[in-house]
């Protein structure tokens, strides 16, 4: 039992990150849609979102431009332009990471886990119908267990199409509209309830956004190009998401998908608040039920999510993440836990370091088990 | 990887004259933000938790046992500020704090499995506060705490320490104002002699 614990911890400890700042609410930017093509956050950033980053988010300690200067600055070329209809992007991470540092089983590894091209064709100026694709490098999976996978991947590709002032119709390969979408792709709210780093589905996003409020409904098929189609998840995710008052918006999930070896419901409920210039508050917490029909097992469990986030100074910030998750509501079954915290820095534009110490423990009824360490640092490179 | 953390650190290092940046907030999020407060006390409760390893025996044996400890604390706290600084205070906390610990150990001489074991603590909570904003504080302060486990024990051949024990840590934390008078706290206290990382999430109200 207790080696299991351990292997469990291990697992979840394993890290894939991704790319979403929901924090930046603490600036001000509430919605997705102002910074990036994809209007529920994450991927590639338009000209807004470039400019934003360069100017308002990274550090000028290393530089003496002014807001507009950078502004200019954040293309792809630099100052220079590019023709209005195509705007490529090139991103790259690699992590390194120590686990249990100064204990007994040490372990490091780094591992470049995003070596992305993507490109972005605008079919008109107003950006009515448009384009969005990537690829890049896979990693190798850290399990020894997990199946073998292609060196290259692309993790969306989809045509965007503003069919009304209000309604934003994107079709194609994209992620779940479900929860928030943060860094951590292997938090207990995204990988803990299969939204992890390539679970990406083919599909449908009707995206209708009103001042205050958004609505998404997120028709999907599954990921059409696994080989298995029992594999393939069908069904649909709706995420709502309101402004509280001012830089405090709430939101509920729901997604319901099947497939011939799982069925699955996840219910879920969402909040950030920017509290002071660049902090923010950050909390997703829900339910989940997995129904495998080959034996008719039924597991109900819970995932939360927090995060308080500080800035300490222009693209520097200091935070805090707490998770909890249980897979199965039984009083027998067991708890899991991990706290961490880091700096988030933006040193200068289109570099992004991320350093964090994370705590991993459990509560289970019989038993103490060790607590689990990881050590990490991330480099991430946007251009 | 040591490098990159030394560069990290570096890149940190360098800007840390933020309380003198001119730039002014965006009026945005300050619309948000309840004024500052000016209150000298601070009284709030607190979950902890935390792990660590208490040595046991049984007649010749011995193992470590991994402790688990959920408490709640009461925390009353008293700040000032340093001189005419707008951004650094000093503070003084009294903490009281009690709950129960669960203990078990990997080795197999040591089937037995300490559960709800009653414990309490006291101690002072000198430190530094850091104001971010006017709605956050980052707070570094040396917790010192004295704890006594009522330890109890069926087997009269097993004993276990720590059953009175003092110690002293680093604290790290974060407290964002939700409220004109409620603020959420979280972060992490270690403490050395306990070699213990006990996670704070809790509430601080000002009157």
């Amino acid at each position: 039992m207790k080696l299991s614990h351990l292997l469990i911890l291990s697992l979840m400890m394993l890290p894939t990150w991704g790319w979403a700042y929901p924090e930046f609410i603490g600036i001000g930017y509430g919605s997705c849609l102002t910074c990036h093509y994809n209007g529920q956050g994450n991927g590639p950033l338009n000209d807004y979102g470039r400019a934003l980053l360069s100017a308002e988010v990274s550090s000028r300690v290393f530089t003496s431009n002014n807001e507009e200067k950078l502004s200019a600055s954040s293309g792809f070329f630099g100052t220079k332009q590019l023709p209005w209809w195509i705007r490529p992007g090139i991103k790259a991470r690699n992590l390194w990471m120590h686990t249990n540092p100064g204990g007994t089983e040490t372990r490091s590894r780094s591992i470049l886990m995003q070596a992305d091209f993507n490109l972005a064709i605008l079919m008109d100026p107003q950006q009515k119908l448009i384009f969005v694709g990537g690829i890049g490098y896979q990693p190798k999976p850290a399990t020894a267990t997990a199946t073998k996978t292609e060196p290259y991947i692309s993790r969306e590709h989809y045509v965007r199409w503003r069919a009304g002032d209000p309604l934003w119709v994107y079709m194609g390969f994209m992620d779940k509209t479900y929860g928030l979408r943060i860094v951590n792709h292997t938090a207990f709210s995204r990988a803990g309830i299969g939204l992890g780093q390539n679970d990406q589905s083919h599909g449908a996003v009707l995206h209708y956004v009103q001042p205050t409020w958004e609505l998404t409904a997120n028709p999907f098929l599954g990921n059409l190009y696994k080989a298995k189609a029992s594999e393939q998840q069908r069904g649909i995710a709706v995420l709502y998401d309101r402004e509280w008052s001012k830089d405090i918006r709430v939101g509920a999930s729901v997604l319901s998908s099947s497939s011939k070896i799982l069925e699955t419901t996840k219910v879920g409920a969402q909040v950030r608040a920017g509290i002071g210039y660049g902090a923010a508050v950050l909390l997703d917490a829900g339910l989940l039920r997995n129904h495998t029909p080959s034996t008719d097992v039924t597991q109900q469990g819970y995932y939360v999510f927090s995060q308080m986030s500080q800035r300490l100074a222009r693209g520097y910030h200091l935070f805090f993440v707490g998770q909890a998750n249980k897979k199965n509501m039984k009083a027998t079954e067991t708890d899991f836990f991990k706290a961490g915290a880091g700096l988030l820095m933006f040193p200068f534009p289109r570099l992004e370091l991320r350093a964090e110490v994370e705590n991993t423990r459990s509560i289970s009824p019989n038993d103490v088990s060790p607590e689990g360490w990881l050590a990490l640092v991330q480099a991430h490179l946007s251009l | 990887m040591k490098r990159l953390l030394i560069i990290s650190l570096l890149l940190l290092a360098s800007p840390l004259s933020w309380a003198n940046d001119p730039r002014p907030p965006s009026p945005r999020s300050q619309m948000a933000a309840p004024p500052p407060s000016e209150a000298n006390w601070w009284f709030g409760p607190r979950l902890v938790f935390w792990q660590e390893k208490i040595p046991a025996k049984r007649t010749t044996n011995e193992a470590d046992f991994y402790a688990q400890s959920v408490g709640l604390m009461m925390s009353a706290a008293r700040r000032g500020k340093f001189g005419n600084s707008k951004r650094w205070y000093h503070s003084l906390g009294f903490e009281a704090a009690f709950g129960t610990v669960q203990a078990s150990s990997l080795n197999i001489f040591f089937p037995d499995y300490l559960k709800d074991q009653p414990w309490f603590s006291a101690g002072l909570n000198p430190g530094i506060v850091y104001r971010g904003t006017a709605v956050t504080d980052i707070y570094l302060s040396i917790p010192a705490h004295f704890r006594k486990i009522m330890w109890s024990l069926k087997d009269p051949n097993f004993s276990i320490e720590r059953e009175s024990s003092f110690s002293a840590g680093l604290s790290l934390l974060s407290a964002s104002r939700i409220s004109h008078s409620t603020t959420i706290v979280a972060g992490f206290v270690h403490q050395y002699q306990w070699n213990a990382t006990q996670w704070v999430f809790g509430f601080d109200y000002d009157f």
